[in-house]
């Protein structure tokens, strides 16, 4: 193994990317070349040295922080979800009013529409003396003729 | 993704405003730090660094990423590179530099500031700060690739994605920055070796 080799690996080995298949010859390669160790001992010492650690001032982190809390994405609500369940119950009211009244709306169309019709076919105080006088016994009606002409 | 890294995120997303708080404070340091090294001063440094939060919030939803501190060191590369690019118009540079990358030197290699400062120079003499000084004359492709396996421990498959370069330029970059601090701190090592049972 050339030296400019083996340091790369070092390098590799360091970081965590070697292959698991070259560590062998490489520790071969530094058991015999000084140069190579003398080259992982600086790569050593400067991970020992080198991070002395800078910190940004409190304001910055401050800022940062704030700015954070602005561009948060809204936070889901509960009340955003209570309009699935009123929703599905005022459907499901819906749904359940129609099973029962449709049926009885076309229970008989035909004989609802000529019902209609016939009062519709009447003149216009005939259809309001049809209304009144519509679901009265003959009896009611007698009585109504009486005291009509006795009022006149 | 790191676990507790998606909580957060996946808190946040769903109205936590304050879900992102431990991951402000969990990378505020490395990311912080590798921005103030590739940058010119605090003050550049704490824009970027700034910015770079505010980008990744505003882009959270898009967030695909294996890890979060890489998707930021990310983002705070784009953001370093673009403030190059505008520092350089600002002294009119443009006709010293004809592409972004060219041959072997890139656009950040040509505005590199090589040496160590007056300031540094009045720093301390421990080990830590003399690797500080020497990776400030490194160019800054080998120092990015440098401070993201330092403070980010980022993997190189990860840098060579952030730097838009293969994992072979990557790992050349590296061995370049370790073989010129061996050299510049060649007293220091041998103390250390000769200190070494």
């Amino acid at each position: 193994m050339k030296c400019n080799h083996a340091e790369r690996l070092i390098l590799l080995q360091d970081s965590g990317e070697a292959a698991a298949g070259k560590t062998g010859a490489l520790a071969a390669h530094l058991h015999d070349c000084g140069d190579c160790r003398q080259f992982q001992h600086a790569l050593m010492q400067a991970h020992g040295n080198a991070a002395a650690l800078a910190e940004p001032s409190a304001k910055v982190v401050l800022d940062i922080l704030r700015e954070a809390r602005l561009a948060a994405p809204q936070r889901k609500s509960a009340s955003r979800f209570l309009w699935k369940p009123a929703f599905a119950a005022t459907a499901a009211a819906v749904v359940v009013g129609l099973v029962f009244l449709v049926p009885a709306l076309l229970s008989n169309p035909v004989g609802m529409e000529l019902v209609v019709t016939a009062t519709q076919l009447m003149e216009p105080e005939d259809q309001i003396v049809s209304v009144m006088y519509s679901g009265l016994s003959e009896d009611d009606l007698a009585f109504n003729f009486v005291m009509t002409y006795e009022e006149g | 993704m790191d676990k507790s890294d998606t909580d957060c995120i996946n808190a946040y997303l769903g109205g936590n405003a304050n879900a992102l708080e431990p991951l402000v404070e969990k990378y505020k340091r490395p990311l912080y730090s590798f921005i103030l090294k590739m940058t010119e001063g605090k003050e550049d440094a704490e824009e970027i660094f700034q910015e770079t939060w505010f980008r990744a919030l505003k882009n959270i939803h898009k967030f695909r990423h294996d890890h979060f501190l890489n998707w930021l060191f990310r983002i705070a590369h784009n953001l370093v590179i673009d403030r190059v690019r505008r520092n350089r118009k600002n002294v009119s540079l443009q006709s010293a530099v004809g592409s972004f990358e060219e041959g072997d030197r890139t656009l950040e290699d040509q505005l590199a500031a090589p040496g160590i400062s007056p300031a540094e120079e009045a720093g301390g003499n421990g080990l830590g700060e003399r690797i500080g000084q020497a990776v400030e004359t490194l160019s800054p492709d080998q120092k990015e690739v440098f401070l993201l396996r330092m403070y980010g421990d980022v993997p190189f498959k990860e840098i060579a994605k952030i730097q838009n370069c293969s994992i072979n330029t990557c790992l050349a970059r590296m061995q370049y920055a370790l073989a010129k601090l061996r050299s510049l701190l060649k007293e220091e090592y041998e103390e250390l070796q000769e200190a070494m049972p």
